[in-house]
């Protein structure tokens, strides 16, 4: 990633790209009763916010296996409610960049914002 | 009437006071409340009674004496010892009631003969009624709600640029219930 890309949307953004991500994912599963379909595509669209718009979102893909498992490895840091820890990491450059470097779309949909 | 009523009230209601009659401020203002049942005519009534109390002298206007007995008349406390005095004197009077009403069952020429019968009856053995209610909630989501529900899914999903799965498909044959229901 160039680091005018970088540059453009602040690390606290980063655990937005992972949960749109997440949620995405997790959406795709076709078990799920519409409530909570709803209630997961409520909290998605909550996301979006003044850098993180609607474009970005949109353009976010959902997490592929590998990326999944990733995440839920970076969700064992803060087993309890308290997710500190692991949103501490998520603003990581070198801990997001792991995520980039799997899923594409992160970067492509910051690009939407330049 | 005058003051010396109001500084010997009857002895006998004395210890025969209710608690609103006992709330209230003086024995003047318990005798006032004893009089208004004891006045000879519904009109002047207030003006008897104030001056049964001992309100004013005997030199007092009627329109004096009046204003007094409106004021008091008005107030809550009068008012409630009014309400609390009718009771107990309305119990009171179950004693000739009674007796009367088996002056009119005693007499079959009487004009109200089978309605005294009746009135007996009724209180010695009531009919009784029952009433069956059923109530029946139903929580099932109208067709209108599930409609909102999944338009909502539709137009979220869209903003997130989601292509969702499609939903699953139920065979069956389509049974029409009424009231806007369907059933498979």
């Amino acid at each position: 990633m160039t680091p005018d890309i970088l540059c453009s949307f602040p690390c606290g953004y980063n655990s937005n790209f992972l949960l749109a991500g997440w949620l995405k994912r997790e959406l795709q599963d076709e078990t799920l009763e519409p409530a909570q379909r709803l209630e997961m595509l409520e909290q998605l669209n909550s996301l979006t916010h003044q850098l993180f718009d609607e474009d970005v979102l949109r353009a976010i893909e959902p997490m592929s296996d590998v990326e999944y498992s990733m995440f839920l490895e970076l969700m064992k840091v803060s087993p309890g409610d308290n997710k500190k820890a692991t949103f501490d990491l998520m603003r990581r450059e070198d801990v997001f960049g792991k995520f980039r470097s799997v899923n594409p779309s992160y970067d492509l949909s910051m690009r939407t914002r330049r | 009437m005058n003051g010396v009523a109001a500084q010997n009230p009857p002895q006998d209601e004395q210890g025969n006071w209710g608690p609103c009659m006992l709330a209230l401020a003086n024995d003047k203002q318990r005798h006032f409340v004893s009089a208004l049942f004891e006045a000879p005519r519904k009109k002047g009534r207030l003006i008897w009674a104030a001056r049964a109390a001992g309100y004013g002298s005997t030199n007092s206007s009627n329109d004096s004496i009046a204003a007094i007995a409106s004021r008091l008349h008005a107030d809550q406390r009068i008012q409630a010892a009014i309400a609390e005095e009718s009771h107990r004197q309305l119990r009171g009077l179950a004693p000739g009631a009674i007796a009367a009403l088996e002056r009119l069952i005693d007499d079959p020429a009487a004009k109200d003969h089978a309605r005294a019968i009746a009135t007996v009856l009724d209180r010695s053995d009531p009919l009784m009624t029952t009433h069956t209610v059923k109530v029946e909630r139903d929580d099932r989501p109208t067709p209108q709600a599930i409609d909102k529900v999944l338009a909502r899914i539709e137009a979220l999903a869209a903003r997130a640029g989601l292509a969702l799965p499609a939903p699953k498909l139920i065979e069956g044959e389509c049974v029409e219930l009424g009231q806007g229901r369907a059933s498979t």
